[in-house]
């Protein structure tokens, strides 16, 4: 976290010049297989990890979200609302080349380069001047979309939003989907918090937005004008109050970096079942990947958290059943291989429901530290 | 609806740069059981992992047909892996 002001007397919006640049892609899956397959452009399209109906919507285009299909909606219930929806598979090779051709692009411009996830960039340009020659952030922002469109395809478009922190340049990213580029500084903020609902603002969901009406905060503007100690002590009751009234105000207070907590795979089966040789099977597979993925960060996990959801015997008189189950265990070692990942799993497992069939298994490692040599532990094996 | 092919194709392509001096590789023509199709609009060009080496994924539309081949970089062979007539399965 850099610089704070002093906030003692009251604190206006952060008057310097727009630095942070938040760039994200449209709908990135199914953008992209769109711009892979042409016949797919203007029609709804819909990306989903697996084409089974019980499966969730990962990633709906812009045409599938007009009939009111969302990031979530069961793949059922999305052909019901756009029955000539186009649903794929995801295909993460090329969702990886489109991540790295955009970090490249990037990374021409800056060197300080945040991606918070696939699709979703932070470019800081403070103290790059020289470097930017006399061209202002929205031409670079122009020149940014332009690029994308040549390198990666003519439908690919990304939102570029410009303002003096992520918050502001996030919210700014999000204002004129899609394709948008817009800049919030201390002249216009007013104007667009005055737009906005309060669940528009990135980072507040139900729970803030009623915490926040039960003092009277209903819009964005109120939530500006509200004061920093209100804010701590009845509204937040955390250092998170004093962070929201920087953070609305164009301050920086996002930028600390991140760490690895946990590793892990979720999987959902195709056909549900009981069987404990099939689940041994499925636990075998994604504990071979959950191990592959802390090799590559040079991680091991010492605790192991397994979970599903599980669903009773096929019924005639209405649904089934449904029950979620976990176990979790700190063992002695740290495990990376996934044969012993497998293995502690088995054995969390063996306390599952009994005789309910397996729908969703979730896999994942925790109190993660580095794997430091491919010594065999003499403890492996032992729990 | 996509349909797995999974065949060889013989292919007419052209080789050359980007302006920025990456390889730049366009098929223009496909041959595929017995009829030619012209390659008009170019969708994408990504590589994938192949055990220990990269395949070149090009996807493609004709008029009304998409396509999906890849390039055997080592080989020079081609194939054609998937064609969509992008409507719903």
């Amino acid at each position: 976290m850099g610089f704070l002001p002093d906030i003692s007397r009251g604190l206006g919006v952060n008057p310097v010049e727009p630095r942070i640049m938040h760039i994200d892609l449209n709908a990135c899956f199914a953008m992209t297989e769109q711009q892979a397959n042409p016949l797919l452009r203007g029609r709804p399209v819909a990306v989903t990890n697996r084409l089974t109906k019980t499966t969730i919507i990962i990633s709906p285009s812009y045409e599938a979200k007009r009939y009111g299909i969302r990031c979530g909606t069961p793949v059922e219930e999305a052909l019901r609302l756009a029955p000539d929806l186009v649903v794929l598979e995801t295909d993460p090779a090329k969702y990886t080349y489109v991540h790295r051709r955009i970090v490249e692009i990037f990374q021409d411009y800056t060197p300080a380069v945040t991606m918070k996830s696939i699709d979703e960039g932070i470019l800081d340009f403070t103290g790059m001047e020289e470097v930017l020659g006399g061209r202002t952030l929205e031409q670079v922002g122009r020149e940014i979309k332009a690029r994308v469109a040549e390198e990666l395809g003519e439908w690919m478009t990304v939102n570029v939003g410009i303002s003096t922190n992520r918050f502001l340049a996030k919210l700014a990213a999000g204002l004129n989907k899609p394709d948008g580029l817009d800049i919030l500084t201390e002249h216009n903020l007013e104007v667009i918090y005055g737009c906005l609902e309060l669940m528009d603002l990135p980072g507040i969901n139900k729970r803030y937005a009623a915490r926040l009406g039960a003092m009277g905060i209903t819009t964005p503007l109120a939530f500006l004008q509200a004061d920093e100690r209100m804010l701590s002590k009845q509204v937040f009751r955390s250092i998170n109050g004093r962070h929201w009234y920087l953070r609305l105000r164009g301050y920086e207070v996002d930028d600390y970096g991140t760490t690895m907590k946990t590793v892990g795979k979720q999987f959902v089966l195709h056909d549900f079942t009981a069987d404990p040789e099939k689940i041994a099977q499925v636990a075998y597979e994604m504990s071979i990947h959950v191990g592959r993925r802390m090799r590559k960060h040079g991680m091991a996990a010492r605790g192991l958290y397994v979970g599903g959801t599980f669903v009773g015997p096929r019924r005639y008189d209405g649904p089934a059943e449904s029950m979620r189950w976990h176990g979790r265990y700190l063992f002695p070692t740290a495990a990376w291989r996934g044969e012993e990942i497998y293995r502690r799993a088995m054995h969390l497992l063996a306390e599952r429901p009994p005789g309910m069939r397996l729908k969703l298994l979730v896999i994942s490692g925790y109190r993660l530290e580095p794997a430091d040599s491919g010594q065999l532990s003499l403890y492996e094996g032992e729990i | 609806m996509v349909e797995i092919i999974n065949e060889p194709v013989a292919v007419i392509a052209s080789f050359g740069q980007t302006a920025r001096g990456n390889a730049k590789v366009v098929p223009h023509w496909m041959q595929w059981r017995e009829r030619r199709y012209r390659l008009m609009t170019m969708g994408m060009h990504h590589p994938e992992r192949r055990g220990d080496k990269n395949v070149h994924i090009f996807t493609f539309s004709s008029d009304d047909m998409a396509f999906r081949l890849e390039l055997d970089p080592e080989y020079l062979k081609w194939t054609l892996m998937e064609v969509s007539d992008g409507l719903p399965s």
